[in-house]
């Protein structure tokens, strides 16, 4: 700091005296320092600054709860399902749906090859313009995520791996960040405890039905399926937020959970409690 | 009247057809007229014109109505090409008069290139390969004449049926030629002789073809037939839609004689001093000359006489000049010692596929399939092919598809031979790199394809795959996989481990398309009707209670009970008798009481439950 002081005032007629080679050897610091200045300002400015697109996550509530209103491209986003059923799935159809929107290919590396193509165009995506790679092992399926998201014309890739070691989780975060395709990873509740290198991870629970339920069906009930997403990690905010939602099952559109209706229903549901 | 060299001219130089054409060349007589478009004949000018008499019969003619309308036709060139069809009959009504037509656009005097007519025929005999197994061109005899062949022969022998009837095919070649903007003359006849008299000579043949409509024959398959193209004139006509095509003449088998009857003797190709003595001999047409007695024109006019009519009535062969079809590409290197060594074996497989790609790009042509042959030593030869999503002649795209290929390689023994050759090529498209490449057009940009092949070659061909839907009601075939890169199935190398899915059809899959191309049975089902994984087949459920109606109350699934709370269904799902197994299910999508989601079906045969998918 003395240096920066001494430079403007004192230095100054130090220099010409010291003739003309020390002077161009003087400045360099100088315009190395600046450098340093921009490359630090650089480093501490958001990584992906504000030109990177935010493709909305397809699920209003869950765009509200991350601090940059949706997914940036280039992200890998990790959605643990606590079990078969979940309706983890969903989001992450809805995710890679509003990724292609605006062009580029989804590609879905499906290892056992479960993807049901008809459910997907239901749920909007283009089956046009999407790539299926069946790989066989988690090998090929590693692989297979790495090469689609280094592919720049690959809007989202869609997988589904079990077990991911470190290298590869960072190979994959390092060419989504190059190419700006966004990494969708359908994975088991049990991946809780690993490491991730994913921007947002969250957990999908389905939200049990209420136990006043009787077991009787038919109900004019709301086909929406509630389920409950668990926040665990998201760029801006720390600390862990859940989130209750709604699938409409007709339009497969995701919504806030209606606390009220709920509670209309329960009462419905439940003629001892109408009072209720 | 050869205009073949105007025809490749107006391909090249678009902007020609807008004003009269004519080429000079250098003759006896100094420099001379040798081909003329129609406009050009219109102002009088004449093959074998010296080139000074031509230049002012088309100053004449520019000057005449005033230099203004000169500017005008100039720039309205790009509608030229319609007006020369009205234009043209009119300026043949009024005759050769240096009169000026109305409208008289600068003219075009250029040298001409006899060369590059010549490798542009050449090349478009091998374009004509498509449509048959051997293109010969036109005699020598032309060539020694001064006009160079200008006339393509296909040799259509057993042809007609692959294109349902000769007619057909003629028409095939016909709209081939239309397509690339040349305009040709096509008749199929017995013989060669025969076939280019008729399209050598076309004043006469009208009243042939008004008493002997094309599609009236059906021409017998295996009699040898030939037609000949020509290119006349149709610098414009090409371009304007509004001229059509002239109809293939079809000459039917052994009707050569009457086809050939009221042609001039000069379409025999006889020599021009007998024809110039055929004149005087007052016989006008060919029918004269078969009415005459045989023996007599072979000791009156020669050999030559006879020798023409029998190639032309199919009495005698005519050799064909053929035109060898374009060679496959292939790069191959012989080693002097058998190599080992992995690392430059891929170096020298590299080297070659760098000679391949440059050979591709010469012929505008790109790698559909590239087969790499590693011949060992006391081994069977190490072979793959490997499949490319869009024709390539990208050395990179193509290597890094080799070279999956090769890393997964088990070499029998060293290798003393390497060849690498384009199994099957295709045009290359132009590409245009757009400014937001990717974004419009996500089907044509190269980095997918370049992905596509790169998952196939590691995963396998039938492993990276498009989904299109299908009316189906039976859930497991509402969809079908189709490959993305069709790869033929070589013996070697295939990696053992892959299973090749059921494949449908064997045509290779077209591009990505977008989506306005292919528009799949449209989803009728809600989002949440189907779960979006399935089980590879269904399960059979273990039901502990059963409810009167509707699913069961709780059943139990890998060791797991669940029970069920809320439930939508049934949906009935029967596929007709036709089907080998018929089906008849009754679907319902159910919740747990955790509030997981399934996708069960009871089958009515026995009424034992299935869970066929979880919404996961």
């Amino acid at each position: 700091m003395p240096v920066f002081a001494t430079k403007s005032r004192p230095v100054a007629p130090a220099k010409p005296p010291k003739s003309a080679k020390p002077a161009p050897a003087a400045k360099p610091p100088v315009t190395q320092v600046r450098q340093l200045a921009r490359l630090l300002e650089r480093w501490s400015a958001p990584p992906d600054g504000g030109e990177v697109e935010v493709v909305p996550s397809g699920a209003p509530p869950l765009d509200a709860a991350l601090a940059d209103g949706g997914f940036r491209r280039g992200w890998l986003v990790e959605w643990l399902a606590a079990g078969r059923g979940a309706g983890a799935g969903a989001l992450a159809l809805l995710a890679a749906r509003e990724a292609c929107r605006t062009g580029g290919a989804l590609v879905i590396i499906d290892r056992g090859g479960t993807f049901y193509p008809p459910a997907l165009a239901a749920w909007g995506v283009d089956l046009s313009r999407t790539i299926v790679a069946l790989p066989a092992t988690p090998r090929d399926e590693a692989w297979a995520i790495d090469q689609a998201l280094r592919c720049p014309h690959t809007a989202a890739v869609l997988a589904t791996p079990r077990s991911v070691d470190g290298r590869n989780f960072r190979r994959w975060q390092l060419a989504a960040e190059a190419t700006g395709a966004l990494g969708l990873l359908l994975r088991p509740a049990a991946a809780r405890s690993e490491p991730t290198w994913a921007v947002v991870r969250m957990q999908v629970t389905p939200h049990g039905a209420q136990p006043l339920f009787p077991v009787a069906t038919g109900l004019p009930l709301s086909a929406a399926w509630r389920l409950q997403i668990e926040l665990l990690r998201s760029r801006g905010r720390l600390h862990a937020r859940t989130l209750q939602v709604e699938l409409d099952s007709r339009t497969g559109s995701c919504h806030e959970t209606n606390t009220r209706r709920v509670v209309a229903e329960l009462a419905a549901a439940a003629p001892g409690h109408q009072t209720a | 009247m050869p205009n073949w060299p105007l025809q490749r001219l107006a391909i090249k130089q678009p902007e020609l057809t807008a004003a009269p054409v004519a080429l000079y060349a250098p003759s006896r007589r100094g420099q001379a007229i040798t081909a003329c478009c129609a406009a050009a004949t219109a102002a009088g000018l004449r093959p074998d014109m010296p080139l000074a008499e031509a230049t002012v019969l088309l100053e004449a003619a520019a000057r005449a109505p005033g230099k203004s309308r000169v500017a005008d036709s100039l720039r309205e060139s790009s509608r030229v090409a319609g007006d020369v069809a009205q234009r043209s009959p009119q300026l043949r009504r009024s005759g050769n008069s240096l009169r000026s037509p109305p409208v008289t656009p600068a003219f075009h005097l250029l040298p001409h290139d006899q060369a590059a007519d010549r490798t542009a025929l050449e090349k478009l005999a091998q374009w004509c390969h498509r449509f048959s197994p051997s293109v010969g061109w036109e005699m020598a005899e032309g060539a020694q004449q001064g006009n160079a062949p200008d006339a393509l022969l296909l040799d259509g022998t057993k042809l007609g049926p692959l294109f349902g009837g000769e007619a057909a095919w003629a028409a095939a070649v016909a709209a081939g030629l239309q397509r690339l903007g040349l305009h040709a003359r096509i008749a199929v006849a017995d013989t060669p002789a025969a076939a280019l008299a008729v399209v050598k000579f076309p004043i006469k043949p009208r009243p042939l073809v008004a008493e002997t409509p094309a599609n009236e024959y059906r021409v017998a398959g295996d009699e040898r037939s030939e037609p000949p193209e020509r290119r006349n004139w149709g610098l414009r006509c090409a371009a304007s839609p509004a001229t059509p095509f002239p109809p293939p003449a079809i000459i039917p088998p052994g009707d050569s004689r009457t086809a050939l009857a009221p042609l001039p003797p000069a379409a025999l190709r006889l020599s021009p001093p007998l024809v110039e003595t055929l004149q005087h001999l007052g016989i006008g047409c060919v029918g004269q000359l078969l009415a005459l007695p045989r023996d007599q024109l072979q000791t009156r006019l020669g050999p030559e006489v006879l020798w023409r009519v029998d190639q032309a009535m199919g009495r005698s062969d005519e050799p064909l000049h053929t035109v060898p079809a374009p060679p496959q590409a292939t790069a191959e290197r012989l080693l002097e010692f058998p190599l080992a060594d992995r690392g430059l074996i891929e170096q020298i497989v590299g080297q070659l596929i760098d000679q391949l790609a440059w050979q591709l790009a010469r012929r505008s042509a790109g790698a559909l399939a590239v087969t790499c042959r590693l011949e060992c030593v006391e081994a069977p030869p190490a072979e793959f092919t490997a499949g490319l999503y869009q024709p390539t002649a990208d050395p990179r795209q193509i290597g890094e598809v080799i070279a999956m290929h090769l890393e997964r390689l088990r070499l029998p023994g060293p290798v003393e031979a390497a060849a690498v050759t384009a199994a099957r090529t295709a045009r290359l498209g132009e590409q245009q790199r757009s400014l937001f490449d990717g974004q419009e057009r996500p089907h044509k940009s190269p980095q997918l394809a370049g992905l596509v092949n790169r998952l196939t070659s590691r995963l396998g061909a039938g492993q990276v795959v498009r989904y299109r839907l299908q009316r189906d009601p039976q859930p497991e075939h509402a969809f079908r996989r189709e490959p993305l890169i069709d790869t033929p199935p070589s013996g070697h190398a295939q990696p053992a481990t892959r299973k090749p899915p059921s494949r449908r059809r064997a045509a290779p899959a077209p591009l990505l398309a977008s989506s306005a191309t292919t528009t799949p049975a449209p989803p009728t089902a809600a989002p949440l009707d189907r779960p979006w994984q399935v089980l590879a087949a269904p399960q059979p459920l273990e039901v502990l209670a059963i409810a009167p109606e509707g699913p069961p109350a709780r059943f139990r699934f890998a060791g797991e009970d669940h029970q069920i709370v809320r439930h939508w269904g049934p949906e009935r799902i029967e596929t007709g008798w036709q089907r080998r197994r018929m089906i008849r299910r009754d679907y319902y999508r159910v919740e747990t009481a955790t509030g997981v989601r399934a996708w069960l079906f009871r089958r009515r045969g026995d009424g034992a439950w299935f869970l066929h998918g979880w919404f996961d």
